[in-house]
Parts: C-alpha cells; structure tokens; sequence
C-alpha cells in the first residue's frame, strides 16, 4: 500500500496548491538547524514514520530554541513505533490555531466515487466523531467522471455552517483535492486536522496519503520519495526490487509458490493442519531458476534473521509452467544456496512424470497433490 | 452463447506478437477457441499462430467480426488498448495484465459500462467455456464440461479448486476470473447474476480471498436473488493485518475486508463456505443431491 510520510504527502499537498504551514523535512542535527533557523523559532519538530500515534510517542515536539531543538531532534530520529523507525523529521513553523476541522477525499475502487468526508471536529477519530456526533459530519460521494466544482465544495462546506472567507478557502481546498485524486493517482487525501489559524488562514496541519504503487513509474515524484526511505525491513524491500509478493510470518515452514491466491491458500492450509508458515512468498509466473533462486535466497534470510526454517515447501500449479525445468530449478538453487532443511515440492502441470523423476532423484519428497504436500511438511515440522 | 463466450466466439488478441500473447493465443487456440484476428500497433502484416496481425482494431474489423477481445500488453499501455477496444465498441473486453494503475482501470471501466460493455480484470486469468472456448492463461488441462459455473477472483486458486472438482467428476460450464485487482469490471454479483440465469448451471463455486467488499455484496446478492446452491471458499485466513497479499486487493485494513468475516456473511446467506480446498466438491455433492 502507497502510504506516504507526512513531508511527502504535504509536498502533494503543496503540488496541489493545498495551504501548508512553511517548513522542510530534515535528515539529521544540521540540516533541522538550518531550517529552524530560516524559520525562527518557535518551530514543531514532527517524525517521520509510517505509523499511527506519533504524539504519543513522543515524536512531535514544538521546540522553541535552538538548544531545545539539539536536545529533541536526535532522540526523535531516534524514534521507533513498534517495529517501525523514524525516518526523518519535518520542521514546521509553529502556528496558532484557532480551530481544528477534518477533511478527506476517498477514491472508492469498487463504485469508482470519491468519497468527501468534512467534519468540523478535526484532529480526532473521525469515526469516532461520526458515530457519537453525527451532525458534525458530512460524507458525499460522487462519481469519477462527474463534474465536480465550487457549486458542490461550496454547498458540502455550507452544509456544515462554513460562511464568509472560511467558505471561500474550504471551497478552494475542495477542488483542489478533487483535481489532485484524478491527475496524481492518489487513492486517498486525508487533511486531519485542517487547520484554521489566528489569522483566519487555512492550513493542512497533517497529511494522510496514499498513492497507487502501480503508477509510481509515471510520476517522478513518487519515485523519488521511493529512493530515499530508509526500508523498514530490508528484506521485504529486496523482494519488492526481485517483482516477488512477500509477507513476513513467524513460523517454521518457508513457502513458495506461484500466484498470489495459491500461496494465500497455502499458508491457510498449513495453519488448518497445525502447522506455523513462516511467510507468504508468491514467486509469480514461470518460475524460472533465476525466480526460484531469488525466492529461496530470501526465504534462507527469514531462516537466518529469525527463527529457523525446518522445512521448505514448494507449491507449484504448472499448467503453463513445465515441471521440468521447475523441478530443476529447484535442485539446482538448493545447492547453491546450500539449503540443508528438508525440501517438500508439490508439482503439478506439464511434463509431470519428469519433474517428479528429478526431485526423486535428488532426495526429494514430491507430491502431485496439495493437501498430502502440505501434511508433510507440517509434520516434518513438527518433529523437529 | 452461453455465459459471455462459447465456441462461436470470434476472438480478438490484443499484443499477440509479444512473448505473452503469442504463447497464450496458441494455447488458446489448442483449447478450441475461434480466434480470428490479433493486434500489435506497428506489426501488422505478419501471422502469429496461423493468426493475421493488424495494427490498430479498426484494421482488424476491416476484415473481421469480433466478439471478444483479450488483452496481453504490458500494464503502462493497458489503459490505451481498453480505450481502443471501447472505442470499437467490442462487447467483451477481458484484461489479463497485472499492475494497471487503479485509475485508468476505473476510467475505463466506468466508460464501457456506459457503452454496455463487459470488462473482465484487470488481473484476470480469464474466462473459459467449456465448450471450447478460453480467453485468458488458464490451463487447458484442469477444465471439465459439467453443470457447475465457477467465478473467482484469484487465478492459481480457483485452478486448484477447478482440478479438485474435475479429479472428483464435477464438471464445470463457465469459469470467470473477476481479477485480483481493487478496481475490476464485472464483479461477483454481475456473475452470479449470469449463472443463476444460465439454465445449463446448476450450481456454483465462488471463491474469494481477503480484502474488499466482493463477497459482502455477493452474500446480500445471493440472500435475495440466488436459488441455485452456492459453495465458496475464501483464501488469506492467516493473513496479518495491513499486509497486500500479492494481488493488489488483498489487504486487510482497519480491521476490514477479513477472511471471518466474508465467511460469517457468505454463511449467513446459505453459502457452503469449504475450510479445504478439498472439501469444495464434496460441498457441491451434498448440495447437488
């Protein structure tokens, strides 16, 4: 899923002609100086994280010298949530506000509407707001291919009982973020809190956004923000560079297989029979030795940073793939990578008969058969 | 026709002369399908499979009737070929390409249903009648002619549970993938629709997986308008939390679009939801008695 950090998601934001407070994401000490500096003080110092609960933990802090910002900034670039770390930091000019309002624009993929949802109780649960106070919340939706413009924004924010300069901002937001969802690929904006200042300016306080990652190639942006994270677990980020689907679990039986929907399965089935996969990794369409040897060589990671794997299983529904070359593959990759657990190769498609003679052959155990695979490898699991 | 093809079916290949393509159509073709014409821009003129090529559809209607296209180009030129097979006006437009930007599916989406068209995918393996007639990268093999019409949104499982019941005796009529992606043409309720209309079905599998409102909408859809037995099974019960699944919409998110739960509403509308791949033609057994 695309999220974006907060300073990303405000340079969309920003892309989109949206109201910010002025700032700059900082990399370390001295960069966050730099800025602190060009802004004057006071300023908020904002972690960058992919996770929920920032305030809680600590990673915002509104800073008001620069010997209060060296004490700060390290610690939160230090910061963790869960297994999750900060990235870097956003320095944000500090700002009075008035008033704290909640806006979101939702491109709903299975009616292919936008959702606006608008509430005039910002920088809280916004589901929570519209389950105790419904009145202070307006969800609409509206078609993609709709002509949205001022008449709807200005009518969706009256509705809330917006008047004078504020309307005419919110207005402008409204249509600004309805052309961003159709011309950035954006799947989700969510302004949480918009702020409305002292001054009677209005400003996104925070951002939520969420991209398309499959159309990250046509926006240099996107790529961009992509090159510079720092990847939460290196692992996942070497499989996303291999074009495989993988999911880290915590158990004891590695898995492979080819699509996505198989491998699901396959990880369901081995709990059914009490057994603990390990991960979901779906080596995608042919298999080829180069595939099978980048799959296993991430599967033999998740083995060496975690618990150990006690057995292999690999599923794999040929029909179009020749079992052949799979079941070569598969020999060929074991021993290069110097795999010593038990391997179990459930195989079924074309050329059959030779890809279970070549695994017989190399020790092993081979199904043509899911169920009786997985039932074997849950047991060599538990055995051990 | 039966459901949207049967062994009549003029069939388009759109991409035919790239690795793809050239190697679907011919497995196709094996399967019985009547494809009459492929389309690759600037190749035209030369033959793929005993196939004449053209380079735009327009060209390829020059000389042909087409029913039916399916779609093989790379996923950045996906949005186009959809545009022009709109444009064309062909009835069924199937879209086996994997990782379509979610926008140009809705857009285009949202315009063939406008014009009446049938989009299957994207991120679909297909459709099979079998009749004789496969649009799509099923394999040949597992297919069996029977009374039972399967409709799935993974491609890898649904040919477990097809091979399951074609090992079992259960043949099948029509097979639809809906596609793995968040933003597809026909859904499951426009396909249970189908089957429960077609007199040659008699019953019918869904199969799901994790994440979006599929089978929420297919489970009301069935309480209400569905007589024929159904028996699904649902993929990604292990699956944690904020994890895509490898298809694009298979994600739990904020505690929605879980396996439990489309099976308690699936189970709720009478569905038999099978917890082994293996117990979906023994469902079917029980329910066809």
């Amino acid at each position: 899923m695309g999220l974006l950090l907060e300073f990303e998601g405000k340079i969309v934001f920003h892309e989109a002609g949206i109201p910010l407070l002025p700032g700059k994401v900082a990399y370390n000490l001295e960069e966050a100086i730099a800025t602190a500096e060009d802004l004057g003080y006071p300023v908020v110092v904002k972690g960058q994280i992919l996770h929920g609960g920032r305030g809680k933990a600590g990673l915002i802090k509104v800073v008001k010298d620069q010997k209060e910002l060296k004490e700060l900034t390290p610690k939160i670039l230090a910061g963790t949530i869960k297994d999750m770390k900060v990235q870097n930091v956003l320095i944000e000019k500090a700002a009075k506000i008035a008033n704290e309002l909640y806006i979101s624009s939702m491109f709903d993929t299975y009616s292919r509407e936008i959702i606006f949802i608008m509430s005039t109780e910002g920088g809280i649960d916004i589901e929570a707001v519209a389950e105790k106070t419904p009145e202070k919340v307006r969800t609409e939706r509206y078609p993609i291919d709709f002509e949205f413009t001022a008449k709807q924004a200005t009518e969706l924010s009256k509705s809330l009982g917006f008047k004078g300069d504020e309307l005419k901002q919110l207005t402008d937001i409204l249509v600004k973020m309805w052309d961003a969802m159709h011309t950035k690929d954006l799947q989700l904006m969510e302004i949480n809190p918009l702020a409305i200042l002292d001054d009677g300016q209005v400003i996104a306080l925070d951002s939520k956004v969420i991209i398309d990652d499959n159309a990250i190639y046509r926006n240099a942006l996107y790529q961009e923000f992509m090159d510079k994270r720092i990847p939460d677990d290196p692992l996942e980020d070497k499989a996303a560079g291999f074009d495989v689907a993988f999911v880290r679990l915590d158990g004891d039986i590695g898995i492979i297989g080819n699509g996505a929907g198989l491998v699901m399965g396959t990880v369901d089935l081995i709990a059914e029979f009490g057994g603990r996969p390990a991960n979901f990794l779906d080596v995608g369409g042919g298999a080829s030795t180069e595939r099978v040897l980048n799959a296993l060589s991430i599967i033999k990671a998740v083995g060496e940073e975690g618990e150990a794997i006690d057995v292999l299983l690999v599923n794999i529904f040929g029909g179009i793939t020749r079992c052949d070359d799979v079941a070569n593959a598969v020999v060929e990759v074991r021993e290069k990578l110097g795999l010593e657990m038990p391997f179990v190769v459930r195989l079924v498609g074309t050329k059959q008969k030779e890809g279970m003679a070549i695994l017989d052959k190399a020790g092993i155990n081979a199904f043509t058969e899911m169920e009786p695979a997985v039932k074997r490898a849950v047991e060599i699991a538990k055995s051990k | 026709m039966k459901i949207l093809v049967d062994k009549e079916t003029k069939v388009l290949v759109q991409g035919i002369t790239g690795n793809q393509g050239t190697f679907h159509s011919k497995a196709m073709i094996d399967f019985g399908t009547n494809v009459v014409a492929g389309v690759t821009p600037k190749r035209g003129g030369q033959e793929v499979n005993g196939v004449p090529v053209y380079n735009t559809i327009k060209e390829a209607q020059e000389k042909h009737e087409i029913d039916a296209t399916v779609i093989f180009v790379p996923a950045k030129f996906t949005g186009g070929a959809m545009n022009e097979a709109i444009d064309a006006n062909i009835p069924l437009i199937v879209v086996i390409t994997e990782h379509v930007p979610v926008w140009d599916a809705a857009r285009t989406v949202t315009k063939a249903k406008e014009k009446g068209i049938t989009i299957l995918g994207p991120n679909t393996p297909g459709i099979v009648s079998t009749d004789g007639c496969k649009l799509g990268i099923m394999p040949n093999v597992i297919f069996k002619p029977g009374n039972v019409g399967v409709i799935a949104r993974s491609g890898t499982l649904s040919y477990e549970v097809i091979w399951n019941m074609t090992k079992e005796e259960i043949g099948q009529t029509t097979c639809i993938g809906i596609g793995g992606d968040p933003s597809h043409g026909m859904g499951f309720v426009e396909g249970l629709e189908l089957f429960e209309k077609d007199p040659n079905t008699n019953a019918i599998v869904l199969i799901g997986e994790i994440g979006g409102t599929e089978e929420e909408h297919a489970a009301e859809y069935i309480k209400k308008h569905v007589s024929k037995p159904v028996v699904a099974f649902i993929g990604g019960r292990q699956a944690p939390p904020g994890k895509k699944m490898g298809h694009a919409g298979a994600i739990v998110s904020g505690g929605k679009g879980t396996a439990a739960s489309k099976i308690k509403v699936l189970e709720e509308a009478g569905v038999g939801v099978a917890r082994l791949l293996s117990e979906v033609p023994k469902l079917l057994k029980k329910k066809l008695k």
